[in-house]
């Protein structure tokens, strides 16, 4: 049904929005965490920044990233000194732009769900003597997990249905660049209607099952939890 | 949960794609282009893949370090540009492969392209600033009397592709692209289907004519190479495609090939 | 046992200004709402830092200037009217992980006994009523082997007999255990029945200290 160059894409946009999430993921719990914990003006200033790829068009974040990603800026260089390529035009380079568009989508599902466990209940864990670790694996982990699995299906989603910033900074280049988004345009423009129907219904289709998937998923231990609590 | 470790699982696995040989050309060679790298595929074996975009795009890209080696450009602007930032270690080059001819479709209920452009409701061409069709195509709205009124009734789309695009679409009744988007009839048997269906539709739609090449400045398609160690079959490709066995093909993709 | 404190806190309505010496084992806080018994002793807790310019027990600095010991190796925990336990734990749980934090050798069982908890060990603390949640909290807190235990109203919610029953319970561990008990109530009564020694706040400061061992503690009574 599906030709290999399109295969190609579908798998390579699935890739890319499973790398950029978990990494995402995984570098800003701790931010998120420090800002879930209080208020201050440091904390306020990093909220706005970090929610400025909501509200900026990826025009801009595209620009800079050029800018950035060529392979002679300074970025570049630096990459150069620790024996890596330059990433413009390249998966890892998508990888990093997707991060950075998606980080509002992240972050702030994070830090609300972090927020709900109350402080009180980490003293108190505290002065029983539990130390870091403990806190992290038998306390935070268990009670923020809904958050970061919300946190999850945002970015995946949202990267899914990235464009604008992969049409500047990608090159269209099939196997590391070419996203399905771009694939879809690429047949519109060669008058291929047939095909770019039946990738964008694909597309439809793939987004719709991995959400309802995944809210099925998050109902289920909802309901659990609830099963738990309901027999007051 | 499993399912999803599953998965990742797989995507490390498959984290190496196999780089094959890609190159870089104008929009206008978005329905030929693909025919001629079958012809190629099927005499050598070597399979080509390419990457379509305005040549002022590519251009771009490939100054910020996009990995083409072949640039097949519509405009010598850009590739000499490319040209003049190569450091002598790179043994760049560039030359002409055709000259491009601007064609005007219009829609059957105009009698003339004169009576299309001055009745339309719309007029799609490329953007100027960086599709060379599209600056040819504003060259020759330009030194038309009737410039004032036909101004206001441009659509710039991306790039050539997409004036075909818009025009089939019905988003406007007259259009100026390459003639390359328009083949001859020869050429045309050898696209896909559905772009076939697409081309007949165009043309019980409209009448296509080959703008007078003294409206606007010529369109010197040129290529530019740099030898890249990781695709050494590429400057093959080229000189096959310069090779005189091809002029034919040039020449019904509405080419105006000189004669070395 | 000895507790020295000292705390200074002017917050937008309410100045905070007490120096204190504890020796008793047990030592009832009274006061009216408002009075700064709660701050009192999460300040102690060390949960107040801004609050308290000086704390130390048993020679042993807790807080002074910039210097704060870590809550963990304080052991002094500090239990709210509203007990607080981990929603995603059942009383078992969360009695094995105070167990397992605090490194204790109680027996577990007797515990759970002397509470009369086992009715309760399978459920979660939002299945609890709050009675039921504070003795939880009790429990879990002498398990962890505490130097000091402060409770803020941490009873209010037992009804008389089974408030009588824990109050022995937790007589007993307290003489096993020995340690120092800051106990706020709104009931004089218990207070006079239990306690060694009375505070007695108003506005932020220290209108009363009382030895109740002492001849002169119908003065207490009188005074109240």
């Amino acid at each position: 049904m599906l030709y290999p160059a399109e295969w190609q894409a579908l798998w390579l946009t699935i890739k890319l929005a499973l790398f950029s999430s978990l990494l995402l993921l995984l570098l800003t719990a701790p931010l998120a965490w420090w800002l879930s914990r209080g208020q201050s003006a440091g904390r306020n200033a990093i909220n706005a920044l970090l929610t400025l790829p909501l509200v900026l068009p990826p025009t801009v974040l595209g620009f800079y990233l050029v800018l950035l990603l060529s392979p002679d800026s300074w970025f570049s260089q630096l990459l150069r000194l620790m024996g890596i390529e330059a990433l413009a035009f390249r998966f890892e380079g998508l990888v990093l732009a997707s991060m950075l568009y998606s980080l509002p989508f992240v972050v702030q599902p994070l830090q609300q769900g972090f927020g709900q466990i109350a402080q009180d209940l980490l003293n108190q864990s505290k002065a029983f003597g539990a130390n870091n670790w403990q806190l992290v694996t038998q306390l935070i982990w268990p009670l923020s997990r809904p958050a970061l699995f919300s946190a999850f299906i945002l970015s995946f989603a949202h990267t899914l249905g990235e464009f604008g910033i992969v049409l500047m900074i990608g090159g269209n280049i099939p196997g590391q660049t070419q996203l399905l988004s771009m694939l879809i345009y690429d047949q519109v423009e060669s008058l291929n209607y047939a095909r770019a129907h039946l990738l964008s219904g694909l597309l439809l289709l793939f987004s719709f099952s991995v959400l309802f998937w995944l809210y099925q998923q998050q109902r289920g231990q909802q309901q659990q939890g609830q099963q738990q609590r309901s027999q007051k | 949960m499993r399912g999803l470790k599953l998965i990742f699982a797989c995507v490390l696995v498959s984290c190496h794609v196999s780089a094959s040989q890609l190159i870089a050309a104008a929009s206008d060679l978005r329905l030929v282009l693909p025919v001629l790298l079958q012809q190629y595929l099927a005499e050598t074996g070597v399979s080509i893949e390419p990457v379509f975009a305005s040549s002022g795009k590519l251009s771009q890209q490939i100054q910020h370090g996009a990995p083409f080696s072949l640039f097949l450009a519509a405009d010598s602007l850009y590739t000499n540009n490319l040209l003049q930032q190569c450091s002598p270690k790179q043994h760049c080059q560039t030359g002409f492969y055709g000259q491009g001819q601007l064609v005007i479709w219009y829609h059957h209920r105009f009698q003339t392209a004169e009576q299309a452009l001055k009745h339309s409701q719309h007029i799609a061409i490329a953007d100027p600033n960086h599709a060379p069709y599209g600056k040819a195509a504003l060259a020759y709205l330009q030194q038309h009397a009737l410039w004032p009124e036909l101004e206001a009734k441009i659509r710039r789309s991306d790039n050539a592709a997409l004036v075909l695009h818009m025009l089939s679409t019905g988003q406007a009744e007259v259009g100026l692209i390459g003639h390359a988007l328009m083949p001859e009839a020869r050429l045309q048997q050898l696209l896909p289907q559905s772009q076939q269906q697409q081309l007949q539709l165009l043309q019980k739609l409209g009448r296509t004519e080959v703008v007078p090449a003294q409206f606007y400045p010529p369109i010197r398609h040129s290529w530019f190479y740099r030898p890249e160690t990781k695709q050494p079959e590429i400057k093959d490709f080229l000189q096959w495609i310069l090779a005189p066995q091809q002029q034919q093909f040039w020449t019904d993709a509405g080419f105006k090939v000189e004669h070395h | 046992m000895s507790l020295q404190l000292k705390l200074n806190w002017l917050a937008s309505n309410f100045h905070l200004q007490l120096e204190l010496e504890l020796n008793n084992h047990w030592i009832g806080v009274y006061g009216q709402s408002g009075s700064g018994k709660t701050s009192l002793l999460k300040a102690i807790a060390g949960l107040l830092p801004a609050a308290t310019a000086f704390c130390s027990l048993d020679g042993e600095l807790w807080q002074h200037d910039c210097f704060q010991l870590a809550l963990s190796k304080r052991k002094a925990l500090y239990l709210a009217p509203d007990a607080v336990l981990m929603p995603h734990k059942t009383a078992l749980q969360q009695l094995q992980l105070a167990s397992h934090w605090s490194q204790s050798t109680v027996d577990l069982k007797q515990m759970i006994q002397d509470f009369e908890l086992e009715p309760l060990l399978a459920l979660y603390p939002s299945q609890l009523s709050s009675g039921q949640q504070q003795k939880l909290a009790l429990a879990q807190a002498l398990i962890a082997k505490p130097r000091l235990l402060l409770l803020d109203e941490a009873l209010a919610h037992l009804d008389h007999q089974q408030k009588a029953a824990v109050l022995q319970k937790l007589k007993l561990y307290q003489q096993q255990q020995g340690f120092m008990l800051l106990w706020v109530s709104h009931q004089m009564e218990d207070l006079c029945l239990y306690c060694e020694e009375i505070i007695w706040l108003k506005h932020g400061q220290l209108q009363r200290q009382q030895q109740l061992s002492s001849p002169h503690s119908n003065q207490l009574f009188y005074a109240i």
